[in-house]
């Protein structure tokens, strides 16, 4: 299996600028691979072979043209199945719309073609993006590539997305997140997962779930890719009123690798303290590693964390159902059993509840500010556990048994709420090899040291170099869903 | 959660216009009790002067 599909993206953009790698070689490699592998992994729901070799060949011409190229040129990408694409249908993970194929891209992936990136295809996703466990009723399950044998979930919802980055199926990937659906697969699946401030990058011509909840972002496989793929998305967009017209500055260029001085925040009560005894130990032996390049380290609590899952169930269950409300009239069959329950949660939120936990959302909001007031990024884990196997519905933390779903978005969801910057780094492996995630909070619109943090932190540690098992034997046959 | 039954749900379902199975509903209960519960625990939070949050940002 060639090495291309492991390139970082600037190294693929130099070697392509460069002639030593044509754009077609890079395509065809990940082709080939999604081909041996996709079949077990079930990351890609729809594949644009021929587009994405058509693109290539395009790439190729303007190369050896001498034409300009853009950042990304010809740097093969996936898109969890909720970005609109012109002329390839765009399922949501569902039956409802399995047909329907959209007019225009979604602005995002509009500015990624236009940089240069070359879209490989489609990638599973829980069915509308409503379920951290990233499980699929209608297309299959995603199989978490650290477990060669036993299947476990990858996280979602972008669960295609963290699949696919992990195990080297497209160079990045893009998702969306709700309540974590960029971290959780990211942490789960052991890559680096950014979901940017409220505000960063347009969410026209992606699905909703709940429209001031959802926030797109990058999952690659380390920071400074994370930081390509951002400036590369990011800015005002007319088509979505939330965006910002603060202009976007050179992620690339804060990553010095340089946090001396830096303050960090540990979150240690609900956040570390709910983790199992591994992962707690892990994130504290990564707040050590950047405590050892400089940065200074003190423990603090968000006080209205126990509030966050009150606030986030009452927005998301209301404004979900109020997208959805047409097809849970006329087509609620066609729903999986899960997805249509969550939903029907909604009709039972008062417009009361759902302004009151709009008020909650403010104070929790204000007191992350108040935290960032003080220090420049707060570190908490991903998630408490690591991913679980299919269909298991309860897991055991010292001692304490917890809800799979409820213990995924624990975490993650208090900066949902909040609208700040997070991005989840792997910082560890359990003794069976599974993934365990980080997440790096920081100020409104100041990715640039949320990422320089992260790619700090991975300069001086490999776990996000660690490959997972997967070789390129014959996939296993996996049971129909 | 006080006053929650399946006999209520089917009536405030029914009442925004859903026709789902009475069985499914009963099913929900427990989920719903426990995802209110959740919801109530806000008003122990000092919210009256707070306004909603807007993410309109103007930067």
């Amino acid at each position: 299996m060639t090495e291309l599909v492991w390139k970082p993206l600037s190294e693929l953009v130099r070697l392509i600028a460069g002639k030593e790698v044509s754009p077609v070689e890079v395509v065809q490699a990940y082709l080939d691979r999604i081909e041996a592998l996709d079949g077990r992994l079930k990351a890609f729901l729809t594949v644009c072979r021929d587009d994405a070799l058509a693109a290539a060949k395009s790439a190729e011409a303007a190369v050896m043209g001498g034409q300009a190229m853009g950042p990304l040129c010809g740097v093969p990408i996936g898109l969890k199945d909720l970005f609109a694409t012109k002329g390839t249908r765009t399922t949501g993970g569902s039956k409802i719309l399995a047909d329907w194929i959209p007019e225009d891209d979604a602005t995002v992936v509009a500015r990624l073609k236009e940089a240069g990136a070359i879209v490989l295809g489609k990638l599973n996703m829980h069915e509308f993006a409503y379920g951290p466990e990233g499980l699929n009723a209608h297309y299959g399950n995603a199989w978490n590539p650290w477990d060669a044998h036993t299947h476990r979930i990858a996280g979602g919802s972008s669960s295609g997305s963290g699949v696919a980055v992990a195990a080297g199926l497209c160079a990045a990937a893009l998702g969306s997140d709700t309540g974590g659906s960029i971290r959780i697969p990211a942490a789960l699946c052991g890559i680096t997962g950014l979901k940017p401030t409220y505000g960063r990058a347009s969410r026209a011509g992606v699905l909703p779930l709940a429209w001031s909840m959802d926030h797109v972002g990058p999952m690659t496989r380390t920071a400074a890719d994370a930081a390509l793929l951002l400036g590369a998305m990011s800015g005002y967009d007319p088509r979505d009123p939330t965006t910002s017209v603060l202009p976007v500055p050179d992620y690339r260029a804060a990553l010095t690798g340089e946090i001396k001085g830096l303050r960090v925040g540990l979150l240690r009560p609900f956040f570390l303290e709910s983790a199992g005894m591994v992962l707690r130990q892990a994130v504290e032996g990564a707040v050590k590693r950047l405590e050892e390049q400089g940065a200074g380290v003190q423990e603090v609590a968000l006080g209205s964390a126990p509030h966050v899952s009150g606030a986030s169930f009452a927005i998301v269950a209301a404004e979900a159902l109020a997208y959805h409300d047409e097809w849970m009239r006329t087509r609620p069959g066609d729903y999986g059993a899960d997805v249509r329950d969550r939903l029907r949660l909604g009709a039972f939120v008062s417009a009361t509840q759902y302004v009151k936990a709009q008020q909650a959302r403010h104070l929790i909001r204000n007191e992350v500010d108040a935290l960032l007031a003080k220090l420049d990024v707060l570190i908490a884990p991903a998630t408490p556990i690591v991913a679980p196997p299919v269909g298991q519905a309860e897991v055991v933390v010292e001692g304490e048994r917890h809800d799979v779903r409820g213990s995924l978005i624990r975490l993650t969801r208090p900066f949902n709420l909040s609208g700040h910057p997070a991005c989840t780094v792997p910082c560890g492996f359990t003794v069976a090899g599974l993934p365990m995630g980080m997440q790096i909070v920081g100020r409104p619109f100041d990715e640039a040291t949320v990422l320089r943090v992260a790619d700090a932190y991975q300069r001086v540690t490999d776990w996000h170099t660690r490959r997972p098992p997967l070789g390129q034997e014959a996939p296993a046959s996996q049971p129909a869903p | 959660m006080e006053g929650v039954s399946a006999k209520t749900l089917r009536r405030m379902a029914a009442l925004l216009g859903y026709d789902w199975p009475d069985e499914e509903l009963e099913a929900l209960l427990p989920q719903v009790e426990r995802s209110l519960e959740m919801v109530e625990r806000l008003d122990a939070l000092a919210l009256r002067d707070v306004e909603p949050a807007l993410h309109y940002r103007i930067v």
